[in-house]
């Protein structure tokens, strides 16, 4: 297959409805609905909840009500006879019959120790962290026994933010740690000192990120069975990676892989938060074998927003010559992650560096980047995985040279942009740019968003009354991480197979967030056989069924499955071509697949169909098909030619093979009398190389878009004093509301990624890290001078009207 | 889900609610929006709860006063012509309320004016209206004007074997004029700041303003101001009757005393003008 037409694409207009002429895609670049969208929308599907049969024992989690504690003595008699309760299991109870949670990354990366049990063992780490688990027949009775159990804690000094996590001497978030540092990282490019004092200008400036988190509109749920008779597991869950959470399972549990299957049913969204290493995966399992019957956890609104992420604080510098070329930068970064549990959120910390100077060429730069342990909830992924906070700060630094400089910052991004002949181009940090074509994209936006008529807009407010603010941002998002080491190694598999009746089935790795990937991957397999999308069927998250591979993270579904999906699904078309040659008495070289029907390409009426060609291999396999292998199943695993875990001449690797990058324009507004944003308009021009489905992209974009307005304005997890969350309801954790966002005005550039066999790159958390930067630059212009001083993210009104007093006065 | 088991009455005469409400630590369900998410919470942990659905407690009756019963929701005051003829003040309320048919047609007025959340639309509404409330309970009955009920946030004169039945409104004088103003970050957070105002002709030095701010103090906060340019008596008396600012996971310490003038001016030009 050809890498299919670009420009189709490229104007969000879609390709002709027809069928294409030779060798081009019929289905690649088309908006179609997403498959089952009916059932989805008609509440046919099931989510795990939905799967809790009668008879399935409940569980609820008895959680630490201390930041840092040794526990003591844990008294379960009360509970264990309350109405309904079948068990009560505590830290003891669970090492007793299981092994430790193995963590995604391997052990010698952290400072000390690591065992981590899905209940506390000796030690609790966080407010939230799980200590017993009252199982009961109802969920009811296993809430309500919840508070007999009693647990004597022995208080330990918390660790409650990165200061006193670096103080020396101070206190320490583990106690058998000898550090709370447990990971640095330093990137070297150039001579820094020397491009600083040669700089026309420099400026320096500090950001703040609060705490954010996932917020999914489904709850985590596992419900384990174990088959006692059969030795056997079934887990359902909502998993990301159904693959890497049976290989936990196996490890807790010692057993064997092909002892346990794990389902991952449809997903209401996870947006990073159900990826492997959650306590409660492996304790249902653990419980089902305990007590020989079917047990379920579901999550409560409360305890999902245990869920942390982001707290970080950047000190960066840079400095620009004369013309407005930026010549170096630097910056010191400090994330504070929460405990370490055996999921891999604090290696978003590690990200963040990597992503510097995103898309700027920039000669000098230094990065380090220190993450810190504390005694809050542990870090869980999240959309943007650490790039979004980079890209904030670089959008930030350029800006505020633009001051310097006397310069619009417009046209010192125009200056710096990397340009399109210098790809690949290899970051400070040894990722490698595939491709990017980023000044026509910033043009591109500014067809589309009318700036000038919002400059006099904002020269016309009344600046007692209402200040306007415009901004603009680029942002650069490494997509399909690739970690060494880890069950996140960077390949996806797909097996496809061609039926007796010429319908094609695809099993991958890869699972859906509920986003719709399905349908992007059974359109590109669709175009290979010249089929319609309803001819393919995707086959996902079901260990048993499925290929091993990582899942759904980092933006990897088509990008990885679904390239894996085409270069198995060529090798079937090759076979089903060479028994349709010999029926039409031509070479298998010429021959078209379209429309359903395999044609000899200059003959048209010499054709046959597609389901007789499979059909006669079927049924032939000792004459016309004696030559095709059977079955007509191909496994195929693809790795990304542009991962790299052999480290360079500079010792740095490249985890990420994909880089789709945006470029945002807002205007917002802000009432000068209580420090209210608005959202006035709203642009962006993304690029993800060739876009399969518009549609599909388009509302993974939006998503990325609404979600960065949500994390730049409103949405923030915070703490008291104890280290408990505070902000545990979606009436203190505010997510945006359609009110509260303007209409998205957006235009696709395609860029095609050579390093991917269709061209695409990922999409899913592009889109977000702009979003959270150009609403900052959009705040900071409309304070005007006084922007610079813009230091924290989000923008709550009550940290606003401060810096808005100062830009009055 | 609510972990403790509690005993659930409908009855089907006030005088059995209120026998009920006499004997036990029970609370009253009105449209549940508070007590549901409270009792799943387990924050409130009653043993009893009295549902009044059968007490028909739901009327809105215009004879002379505007009675408005406790179980009248959101969505019966947006829908009674009459209602909003005579007291456009609480329409204007009701009809910034969010959260969709969930919240606007079960939530019922007198649920949150005796949950007296500082956050909530209704107890500034009803101080700036002069509300006299109806309690009743097996002693007897009471009425409470709306400025003495408030006694700090969540907190009411209301006794626990007291049952609110009906809200009483004196209709205001012809040409009376209404304002209200709310400052809410975004549509699913809480009101920060809202401001109740009626503006009273009057024939010398221009109106007279009855106005309450609500969600800055943990109760109330009853201005009345005369003069054709409030503004500066807002802003010179607003911040020091402030005494208990609240302040939540949206907007901490001295936030809500710095805006609430604002917020206020914002309510008394629009009485002025709404005439």
């Amino acid at each position: 297959m050809a890498i299919p037409e670009q420009e189709s694409a490229a104007n969000g207009t879609g390709p002709a409805l027809s069928h294409a002429g030779v060798g081009t895609a019929a289905w690649v670049g088309r908006d179609i609905p997403r498959k089952d969208a009916d059932r989805f929308v008609l509440g046919h599907i099931d989510y795990t909840a939905d799967m809790i049969a009668p008879g399935t024992l409940r569980v609820a989690i008895v959680r630490s009500s201390h930041a840092h504690a040794r526990i003591g003595r844990i008294d379960t008699a009360a509970a264990s006879a309350a109405p309904g309760v079948v068990a009560v299991f505590t830290g003891a109870d669970v090492r007793a019959c299981s092994a430790p949670m193995p963590t995604r990354v391997p052990r010698e990366r952290f400072p000390g120790p690591v065992d981590i049990w899905c209940l506390a063992a000796d030690e609790v780490l966080y407010v939230g962290q799980p200590i017993a688990a009252v199982v009961a027949t109802s969920l009811n009775d296993a809430e309500a026994a919840k508070s007999l159990v009693e647990i004597d804690y022995d208080m330990l000094e918390p660790v409650l933010d990165a200061a006193a996590a670096l103080a020396p001497g101070g206190a320490l978030a583990r106690a058998d740690w000898p550090t709370n540092v447990v990971a640095r990282d330093t990137i070297r490019q150039g001579d820094l000192d020397r491009a600083f004092q040669a700089a026309f200008r420099t400026v320096g400036g500090e950001i703040s990120f609060g705490s954010g988190t996932s917020a999914p509109m489904e709850p985590r749920c596992y419900i384990a069975d174990w088959d006692d008779r059969a030795s056997h597991l079934t887990l359902h869950g909502t998993l990301q990676q159904p693959h890497p959470t049976r290989w936990m399972l196996a490890q807790v549990l010692g057993l064997r892989e092909a002892q346990i299957r794990v389902v991952a049913p449809p997903a209401g969204g996870t947006f990073g938060l159900k990826m492997v290493g959650h306590p409660e995966e492996a304790l249902v399992a653990i419980l089902s074998r305990e007590l020989k019957r079917p047990v379920a956890f579901l999550e409560s609104r409360e305890e999902c927003f245990l869920a942390n992420a982001r707290e970080q604080t950047h000190r960066f510098e840079i400095a620009a010559d004369a013309q407005g070329r930026i010549i170096a930068f630097r910056n010191t970064i400090v994330a504070d992650v929460g405990a370490i549990g055996a999921g891999g959120g604090w290696v978003m910390a590690m990200v963040t560096p990597t992503v510097f100077p995103t898309v700027y060429d920039v000669p000098n730069v230094a990065v380090d980047a220190v993450a810190v342990t504390t005694n809050k909830p542990p870090w869980q992924g999240i959309r943007g995985y650490g790039k979004e906070t980079a890209n904030l700060v670089m959008e930030r630094a350029v800006e505020l040279i633009a001051v310097e400089l006397g310069m619009s910052s417009i046209e010192v991004r125009r200056r710096n942009l990397l340009p399109k002949q210098a790809f690949p181009h290899r970051l400070p940090s040894g990722l490698n740019l595939d491709s990017g074509d980023y000044a026509p994209a910033l043009d591109q936006l500014l067809d589309l968003f009318p700036l000038d008529e919002w400059r006099q807009r904002q020269q016309d407010a009344d600046s007692n009354d209402k200040r306007i603010g415009i901004g603009f941002a680029f942002d650069l998002t490494p997509e399909g991480a690739s970690f060494p080491g880890s069950m996140q190694a960077g390949f996806e598999t797909s097996t496809v197979t061609v039926d007796p009746t010429g319908t094609v089935r695809v099993a991958t790795s890869v699972t859906s967030p509920g986003g719709g990937n399905e349908t992007g991957i059974a359109q590109i397999v669709a175009d290979v056989f010249g089929l319609l999308p309803d001819d393919v069927t995707i086959i996902q998250g079901d260990t048993d069924i499925t290929p091993f591979g990582t899942g759904n993270t980092s933006s990897r579904s088509l990008m990885f499955g679904g390239a894996a999906a085409v270069l198995a699904a060529r090798e079937l078309k090759s076979r089903v071509a060479a028994c349709a040659a010999t029926l039409l008495q031509a070479e298998p070289g010429e021959l078209v697949f379209a429309q359903g029907r395999i044609c000899v390409d200059a003959d048209a009426d010499r054709s046959v169909p597609f389901k007789q060609a499979v059909s006669t291999i079927y049924t032939h396999a000792y004459s016309i098909a004696a030559d095709i292998e059977l079955p007509l199943q191909v496994i195929k695993t693809y790795r990304s030619p542009n991962i790299r875990h052999v480290p360079d001449e500079f010792g740095r690797i490249s985890a990420y093979p994909s880089f789709p990058y945006s470029v945002h324009a807002a205007a917002i507004e802000i009432d000068v009398a209580t420090a209210q944003v608005r959202v006035l308009d709203y642009a962006a021009i993304h690029d993800c190389g060739v876009v399969v489905n518009p549609g599909l992209v388009e509302g993974q974009f939006r998503g990325a878009v609404a979600m960065g307005i949500g994390a730049a304005l409103w949405e923030e997890l915070l703490y008291d004093e104890s280290g408990a969350t505070r902000t545990n309801r979606f009436k203190s954790y505010v997510l945006p509301r359609a009110p509260d966002l303007p209409r998205i005005r957006m235009g696709h550039r395609v860029t095609p990624s050579p390093f991917q066999p269709l061209g695409t790159k990922g999409a899913g958390e592009s889109g977000f890290g702009g979003a959270m930067s150009v609403i900052t630059n959009a705040i900071a212009d409309a304070l005007g001078e006084h922007g610079r001083h813009v230091n924290r993210v989000p923008f709550k009104p009550d940290r606003l009207l401060p810096l808005l007093a100062g830009a009055l006065s | 889900m609510i972990a403790h088991d509690f005993d659930y009455h409908a009855p089907r005469s006030l005088a059995d609610a209120l026998a009920l409400l006499g004997q036990a630590d029970a609370a009253v369900l009105g449209g549940g929006t508070w007590l549901v998410p409270n009792m799943t919470y387990g924050r409130q942990r009653p043993s009893a709860v009295v549902d009044i659905r059968r007490l028909g407690l739901d009327a809105i009756e215009i004879a002379g006063d505007i009675v408005v019963g406790a179980g009248v929701t959101y969505r019966q005051v947006l829908q009674s012509e009459a209602l909003r003829a005579k007291l456009p003040l609480l329409a204007m309320m009701a009809g910034q309320v969010t959260g969709g048919p969930q919240i606007v047609g079960q939530a019922t007025l007198g649920g949150s004016a005796c949950y007296a959340n500082p956050s909530s639309d209704v107890p500034a509404c009803l101080v700036a209206l002069d509300a006299t409330l109806r309690l009743a309970s097996r002693t007897g009955h009471r009425e409470v004007k709306a400025a003495d009920f408030y006694t700090g946030a969540f907190q009411t004169t209301r006794r626990p074997d007291e049952m609110l039945t009906h809200m009483v409104f004196a209709p205001p004088p012809g040409g009376a004029g209404c304002g209200y103003h709310k400052l809410k970050f975004s549509t699913g957070s809480w009101p920060i700041v809202t401001a109740a105002c009626i503006a009273v002709a009057a024939t010398d030095g221009g109106p007279r303003h009855r106005l309450a701010v609500g969600g800055a103090n943990a109760v109330p906060v009853l201005l009345e101001i005369d003069g054709r340019d409030p503004d500066e008596a807002v802003a010179a008396r607003l911040p020091s009757l402030i005494s208990q600012e609240w302040s939540d996971e949206f907007a901490g310490a001295g936030y809500r005393r710095q805006v609430a003038p604002a917020i206020a001016s914002r309510a008394l030009r629009q009485a002025r003008g709404a005439r």
